[in-house]
């Protein structure tokens, strides 16, 4: 086994120790940008449901800059976004690069995303059912949390699995600009060495990382959808 | 006791504002299963929405048992509004929830422990003759049952009203039958009021006791049952009427010189429109005894509406044209409304 992969990827297998500090990582971004994001994003889409026309607690003033602070986000590439920033991010938190570096960026650039993909899953969610939790008398948080976000559970998760799964590519950008990480790994250690194996496994890496979200995802949303 | 006083609810749009109620004014007694009946789009689930203000009327009062709950803060309205239960056509259950779960969910910080929840569940599962589907989920069920399901969770925080959107529209007859029975037995042993609202006249015929009709978002006919079938004076009220009747059949017969009432020389083809208590009486037979008519019965519909008979029949009558003259004269002496149709 290991003879075989000494063959396929030596050179992933001789400096194994910079592949797993790249693997560990991109794994600490991912959580805590995506920790970070998870919250802000319930809220913002949320709020942009229920403050909409015709929402449960109609705000258009509100609505209107949401969506449209929403979209400014949305249409920057990550990559100028983060070069873009990066005098917010070190007054923040101290500095543009390593990990914590990249969490600013990663947060500001996941969290509109996150919040369209909780706001189109909560518009999903029956009219009939808000309807019919105000007829029993429920105030307008009782409706959000005892229907809006549980009805919607199993869309919450569809989006949170494409929302991570973005946020994993987010990283590799990270990469670039001094976080380290998988992207940065493939890039130094594989692109710039001609060690085209390093390339790969990383693919392959990501490939698993991937795989491995989308079956959690498929798993909890058969489970919660009844 | 509801009364809506002068509701309008007028919905603003760009092109041009639309009146969904114009100048409502009704009053539903405790009991009451009180129907409102009109076509798609006469307003009557605006109407309906307006009695616990999920929809806001533009103008008008809302007074249930002496308040006028269009001046209660939201805190306070919530309140009310637990007190009126509500069921829909699409039922509206949640479906992340069991059956249990679904008629406990009004029953969240009403300050009941589990066990006082869960006996509660268990008894309304009873009357709705659920119990086995306790721990199912709402796609498990058949319509019928979804619907016996919302009727339970809004009892669960003991209403004095049900309002009822179209409650049996989106099932098939048979089902809206046990429906309307649960409807009616409930209405008894709970003395729960009911406003129901439905395009089926049988609907309002087999509970209601009053009925209102709606057409263009104003009542045009209000009355009780009884004298709404027999007596309906509205052209729409007389179009809803015949849909529950089979009269029409008569009036088609007629129209196309059907062979089944061909009237001879001496005959004549009349309608005789029961109400009240005559019905009972055994008039045919006696005429034909008494002016020595001969009399065939064509074509008839009879109800009882309201535990009273109500009903019509098409006969002809045959003889000398001076008995017969005395024989509908003897019909309309006993309150029977006699029409001559040929």
């Amino acid at each position: 086994m290991l003879d075989l992969l000494n063959l396929l990827i030596p050179n992933v297998m001789s400096n194994l120790n910079s592949m797993w500090i790249a693997f560990l990582q991109t794994i600490q971004m991912v959580f805590f940008a995506g920790l970070i994001s998870a919250i802000f994003g319930v809220f913002f889409g949320t709020v942009m449901v229920v403050t909409r026309q015709g929402g449960i607690m109609e705000c258009k003033p509100v609505w209107w800059v949401l969506d449209k602070v929403v979209n400014l986000f949305r249409c920057i590439p990550f990559l100028i976004m983060a070069i873009a920033m990066a005098p917010v991010t070190r007054m923040i938190v101290g500095t543009s690069i390593h990990v914590i570096g990249a969490i600013p960026p990663l947060v500001v650039a996941t969290v509109p995303f996150f919040s369209r993909q909780i706001e189109s899953s909560l518009l999903e969610v029956d009219p009939g059912l808000i309807e019919a939790s105000q007829a029993m008398g429920d105030s307008p948080m009782q409706t959000i949390f005892r229907v809006y976000l549980k009805e919607s559970i199993p869309g919450i998760i569809r989006g949170s699995s494409i929302t991570l799964i973005a946020l994993i590519g987010y990283t590799t950008i990270s990469g670039m600009l001094g976080a380290g990480g998988l992207g940065d790994y493939a890039l130094n250690h594989g692109y710039f060495r001609y060690k085209d194996d390093v390339t790969l496994f990383v693919i392959f890496i990501l490939l698993l990382i991937t795989t491995l979200i989308q079956s959690f995802s498929d798993f909890f949303c058969k489970k919660t959808t009844h | 006791m509801i009364e809506l006083k002068h509701v309008t609810k007028t919905f603003a749009s760009k092109e041009k504002d639309v009146h969904a109620c114009k100048d409502v004014s009704l009053t539903i007694h405790d009991g009451d299963i009180y129907g409102i009946i009109g076509f798609s789009g006469a307003g009557k689930s605006t109407l309906v929405r307006c009695i616990n203000l999920l929809e806001r009327p533009t103008s008008g009062e809302v007074i249930i048992d002496g308040v006028d709950i269009t001046k209660l803060s939201e805190k306070e309205l919530r309140k009310v509004r637990k007190k009126i239960g509500m069921i829909f056509q699409h039922f509206n259950l949640m479906p992340s929830r069991t059956v249990a779960q679904n008629i406990a969910y009004p029953l969240k910080g009403s300050g009941l422990s589990k066990q006082e929840i869960n006996k509660k569940v268990d008894d309304l599962l009873e009357l709705v003759d659920l119990k086995e589907k306790k721990d199912a989920y709402p796609s498990q069920l058949s319509g019928g049952q979804k619907q016996r399901v919302a009727i339970a969770r809004s009892l669960a925080s003991d209403p004095t009203v049900l309002l009822c959107d179209e409650a049996t529209s989106a099932l098939d007859p048979q089902t809206t039958q046990s429906i309307l029975n649960l409807l009616k037995e409930v209405n008894k042993k709970l003395n729960l009021t009911i406003v129901l609202i439905t395009h089926e006249m049988a609907v309002i015929k087999s509970i209601c006791n009053q009925v209102a009709v709606m057409e263009n978002g104003s009542i045009v006919e209000q009355s009780n049952i009884y004298d709404l079938f027999a007596n309906p004076k509205q052209q729409v009220t007389k179009n809803f009427v015949m849909t529950t009747s089979s009269m029409n059949k008569l009036y088609e017969m007629i129209e196309s010189n059907s062979p089944l009432i061909q009237v001879k020389e001496n005959e004549k083809l009349i309608l005789l429109n029961y109400a009240n208590n005559n019905a009972d009486k055994a008039l045919i037979s006696e005429v034909s005894r008494n002016f020595s008519v001969d009399t065939s019965i064509v074509f008839g519909n009879l109800e009882v509406i309201d535990h009273r008979p109500l009903g019509s029949l098409a006969i002809i009558i045959g003889g000398e044209s001076v008995n017969v003259d005395a024989a509908i004269q003897y019909f309309e002496s006993y309150g029977v409304k006699v029409e001559v149709l040929k």
